[in-house]
């Protein structure tokens, strides 16, 4: 499921399940940065969402792989603007190249149980 | 998962492909979109914004993958600025009526579905990678239009003509679409895992029940375990480079 983290060059990515079917994903300054970046048509981070597909660091620069929900994605670019800018916040990244994926298709087993409870809160049945 | 054999025929059939899938989605996306207002109850004009959304989002994903078939052609690789479109003639001008609305996506649609269904374990990647989430918001299409067919077929009398005149008007070019039975290079390729005609027998098996049950005058029969066309097709009008029927006033000029 997820790779070590090294002293330069990393790669993690999900997903890993929680015995209730939720998605697990990991803990390092990459992905914790991007848990305080929010869809910005629902107050759920993107990687409670299971956008965050993975997260690959090289020296300065990282290369995000990111899905959505709808190939319609109204919000495709705010997303990425935002995805840019926290990245770019952390010590030593000099540059993020985003790359849009579609495999694996977004389904709701990748939402975190986090997720899943902030969507039901917000009155979406999941 | 194989590699496309580079030949100039195969990579102009791959843009030609993603060309006729682009700018079927996009101008489904654009007429759906129209109806989000006009539709004949609140639900379906929900519904045909919802779709709108998905149609252009498809669009979108796919218009990316010209620009790298085909660099060379410049803007003719963007929705915006294309002056040639590979749609179906019936998407030329917005729709009339709902129940045109209904028939594009039984029908059009439904075969753009076929295609990407065949081209899951597709030697083109980038058009397998989107396969999957394509056929993954199309099944909601396909239960949108297969229970609107029934619903206005019941309804008899001048709304079953109607639904049924829509129909047989784009069912010729759809069927068509699929391509000429000896054009198999998709197929060959792997970029396809079928030939236009197991394509065209696909699609009938997915819309003839829906189009038996609601008693359509539509030319299809049994046969066997499948559906065979009891009217040859006129290829006479076949546009082989842009995947459209030519009108018929139109033939030899």
């Amino acid at each position: 499921m997820v790779a070590p983290m090294t002293s330069n060059t990393s790669r993690t990515s999900g997903v890993s399940r929680e015995s209730n079917a939720c998605a697990v994903y990991p803990h390092n300054e990459l992905w914790d940065a991007l848990r305080e970046v929010e869809d910005p048509e629902l107050a759920i981070s993107l990687v409670d969402m299971g956008l965050i597909v993975s997260i690959q660091r090289s020296g300065g620069a990282v290369a995000v792989e990111l899905t959505y929900t709808a190939m319609g994605c109204p919000a495709m670019e705010m997303i990425q603007d935002d995805i840019r800018s926290r990245l770019l916040r952390i010590a030593g990244v000099t540059s993020v190249d985003i790359e849009v994926v579609w495999e694996p298709v977004w389904t709701k087993a990748r939402l975190t149980s986090e997720g899943r409870d902030a969507l039901l809160l917000s009155g979406v049945s999941v | 998962m194989q590699n496309v054999t580079q030949t100039p025929a195969v990579k102009t059939a791959i843009a030609q492909l993603i060309a006729r899938l682009a700018d079927n989605k996009y101008y489904l996306g654009r007429y759906f979109a129209e109806w989000c207002s006009g539709a004949p109850t609140l639900e379906s004009a929900v519904a045909s914004a919802a779709m709108a959304q998905d149609e252009l989002g498809h669009a979108r994903a796919l218009y990316p993958l010209l620009r790298s078939l085909q660099p060379e052609a410049g803007a003719e690789n963007e929705p915006e600025t294309r002056t040639v479109f590979s749609n179906v003639s019936y998407l030329d001008q917005s729709f009339a009526a709902w129940e045109d609305f209904i028939a594009a996506n039984v029908l059009i649609d439904g075969a753009l579905t076929t295609v990407f269904a065949a081209a899951l374990a597709s030697s083109y990647e980038p058009l397998a990678g989107r396969a999957r989430k394509v056929l993954q918001e199309e099944r909601t299409h396909a239960m949108h239009g297969d229970g609107w067919v029934r619903r206005l077929a019941r309804e008899g009398g001048a709304v079953h003509a109607a639904i049924e005149r829509a129909l047989q008007r784009d069912w010729d070019e759809t069927l068509c679409w699929f391509g000429q039975d000896d054009d198999e290079t998709l197929a060959s390729a792997g970029v396809l895992d079928a030939p236009p005609s197991e394509l065209r027998a696909r699609f009938l098996a997915a819309v003839a029940p829906t189009i038996e049950a609601a008693h359509l005058a539509i030319p299809i029969r049994h046969a066997g375990d499948g559906w065979e066309l009891t009217a040859p097709l006129p290829w006479d009008r076949w546009d082989a480079i842009r995947y459209r029927l030519n009108a018929a006033d139109k033939q030899g000029k």
